[in-house]
């Protein structure tokens, strides 16, 4: 700033004043004003981050964290990712990336005196959310439920649960099979909800649901082995897209036909469950909502902040029918 | 519940020296042990623990105000670049880490609803690292305001240096593996037009013409086209059933994707009637069926490598002139490629 005041013969205050579009009690000639904001244009000058942290408070920059493990574009993370960044760039606002391996030792040093705000993904360091809540960085989860959220924006799974039973017993099948979640994801609520939805819908009695579900996934030649092959259940949901490939893989090796021997759904309509052989049945889970959603409800806090009670919203969840679901082969 | 009064009522080193009955000077030179300072072990350790008790954390900003520094990087790409897409995820985890290790913050400079207007923040930034083509006002932007920038899986503006994967090396261990194979006639499915612009499908592609003349193969037509999605059925049975090429290589996963379910659909089996190999080992060509032989492009050594030349180019006195690193790409075979049919 100073460079610029030197090189336009006005103080740094007024340089200050100008570039901060100040009105009251100041005012500068339309040439001085434009002079300065050319000869800024020409040096590349560009405030300090910092400088503006201290003076105003606010560095319209919000931090988004996650578990060191996640991969950012696993599942609905890419599209989630998206929907936040492109929220929160149109609201102004920058996105700083709290998530990789070696950032707990970043923590230490890279504080959130720089975050306005913070967005939580995937099951974040504990310390992550406690420092945040010790340094009072008002914060969204993004399907998770961690910490004391401003609101929680959730993914509607029982709605997905059902439709995708209730397809599969329009078109005739009794017996099902699931393919569960791996027990490292055993803590994510939608573990809990997709199976609990299944587990009543078979306590009603509106489908039966064979052996299998109980335990983690593990191999699939083994599960299809037990569940279509002993058992007859003829249609299976997956609890995520890779099971179902690696399903379809297995079902290929063990001359089983997708859908003529067994109808196949998975959660998470994500690449390349549309363009495998058979394209797959998949429930949308609704990334991009969730993330613009999280994103908004921040942004509406940071513009005008009010205590309020936390707030949970479930976004719904969509069935996209292709061709790997058919109606059960006639005994 | 937030009381948004408090958001910025940080612990701060006067609240330490309240509760301890010091002065804020003592905090500060115990907490930065400060060797010419002497105080009771008792004090210290009273500090400490006030400081630990109350979330105390020396306030990084204040420190580097007088150091200049950001300590903030940048992360830029065009708009319409997903993160998932092919090596991104990776490039994007290898650059993070390493800048995170490094004691930087990294920012996501990139989506679609960035607007011309505002390429770039307005804030100062120490420098960025450029992906998939970042869009030009971002990267004038850049210059103007003098941030230096390293590329990475892309060539484009004055950059402090250049990270990109070394095609060549890919495409000859897919070609010395095919003719181990006893592969002689070898068609290409070529990348889609949109990706025409990127320097893998050229040097790919040139790449492949070099390794074809030098070990007398024959290519069968079509390789020098952007493929078209919706014609790989087409494409497939041009290449394998009428030029009876028996080794297919695909630009990248998807499109051995796309293969495969044609194949299918055709009652064409891997690798019984043809060897299939794509370039991009990431999810899912491991699991496929069968598990497909690919090349990995090594986009987490790109990230962590991009992130290291910026870093010495911030550190060092000398700035980089834009050289060119290329990381080396190898094969991993798996069930997709096998001798070619006896006729």
């Amino acid at each position: 700033m100073a460079d610029v005041a030197r090189l336009c013969r006005v103080t740094e205050a007024t340089v200050s004043r100008v570039l901060n579009h100040k009105t009251n009690n100041f005012s500068t000639t339309e040439a001085v004003r434009k002079r300065i904001l050319d000869t800024t244009r020409e040096l590349g000058y560009a405030p300090n981050l910092t400088a503006r942290a201290l003076s105003e408070r606010n560095t319209r920059v919000v931090g988004l964290f996650a578990s060191p493990q996640t991969h950012v574009a696993e599942g609905i993370n890419e599209s989630m990712i998206e929907g936040i960044a492109e929220t929160l760039h149109a609201g102004g606002y920058e996105v700083f990336f709290g998530l990789s391996p070696s950032v707990r030792s970043a923590m230490k040093t890279s504080p959130c005196w720089r975050l306005d705000g913070a967005i939580l993904m995937q099951a974040p360091k504990p310390e992550t959310v406690a420092e945040l809540d010790v340094r009072r960085v008002p914060y969204v989860c993004v399907n998770e439920r961690v910490g004391r959220a401003l609101a929680y924006v959730l993914a509607d799974d029982a709605m997905g649960m059902n439709r995708a039973i209730s397809h599969l017993t329009q078109l005739g099948h009794r017996r099902f099979a699931y393919a569960n979640a791996r027990s490292s994801n055993a803590t994510h609520y939608s573990v809990h909800d997709r199976y609990r939805t299944l587990l009543s819908a078979a306590q009603n009695q509106s489908i039966q649901l064979v052996e299998g579900h109980e335990m983690p996934f593990n191999s699939p030649e083994e599960f299809l082995r037990k569940t279509v092959l002993e058992q007859g259940a003829t249609a299976v949901i997956a609890y995520e897209h890779r099971k179902a490939v690696m399903l379809l893989g297995a079902a290929r090796r063990m001359g089983l036909r997708v859908p003529e021997d067994f109808s196949l759904i998975c959660f998470n309509d994500v690449f390349p469950v549309a363009m495998l052989h058979p394209p797959l049945t998949a429930v949308v889970v609704a990334g991009r909502t969730m993330g613009q959603l999280g994103a908004d409800l921040l942004l509406n806090h940071l513009l005008s902040p009010q205590s309020h009670s936390t707030k949970e919203i479930r976004i719904a969840e969509d069935l996209i029918v292709r061709d790997s679901t058919a109606p059960p082969k006639a005994e | 519940m937030y009381n948004p009064k408090e958001v910025n009522k940080r612990p701060t080193i006067a609240d330490i020296a309240r509760l301890c009955g010091v002065t804020a000077a003592t905090v500060s030179r115990v907490l930065n042990d400060n060797a010419n300072f002497s105080t009771s072990a008792v004090v210290r350790q009273k500090i400490r623990d006030a400081a630990t008790q109350l979330g105390y954390m020396p306030d990084i900003g204040a420190r580097n105000l007088s150091l200049r520094s950001s300590r903030v990087i940048g992360l830029f790409a065009s708009p319409h670049t997903h993160i998932a897409d092919g090596i991104n995820e990776y490039v994007i985890e290898g650059v993070t880490e390493t800048l995170h290790a490094a004691g930087y913050d990294v920012f996501f400079g990139f989506s679609r609803r960035r607007t011309s207007k505002n390429p770039v923040p307005f804030w100062r930034f120490d420098g960025a690292v450029l992906m998939q083509a970042p869009k030009p006002q971002a990267v004038a932007e850049l210059d103007v305001r003098r941030v230096p920038y390293v590329c990475v899986n892309e060539r484009m503006g004055s950059a402090a240096a250049f990270v990109l994967a070394d095609e060549e090396s890919g495409m000859r261990s897919i070609i010395s593996h095919l003719v181990d194979l006893g592969h002689e006639r070898i068609a290409y499915a070529n990348a889609i037009s949109y990706y025409f612009p990127h320097y893998s499908t050229e040097e790919r592609h040139a790449s492949l013409l070099a390794a074809v003349q030098s070990e007398n193969l024959s290519l069968v037509p079509g390789h020098d086209e952007p493929l078209n999605v919706h014609a790989i059925t087409k494409f497939l049975r041009a290449a394998v059933l009428e030029s009876g090429a028996t080794a297919v290589i695909a630009y990248d996963h998807q499109i051995a994707f796309m293969i495969l379910g044609a194949a299918s659909e055709m009652g064409l089996r891997i690798p019984q009637d043809f060897s299939l190999v794509c370039f991009n080992d990431v999810f899912p060509t491991a699991i496929m069926s069968p598990p497909l032989t690919s090349v990995a492009v090594p986009g987490r050594e790109m990230g962590r490598l991009a992130a290291e030349y910026l870093l010495n180019d911030l550190l060092s006195p000398k700035p980089l002139t834009g050289q060119e690193i290329r990381v080396a790409e190898h094969l991993i075979v798996r069930k997709s490629t096998a001798g070619p049919k006896r006729k």
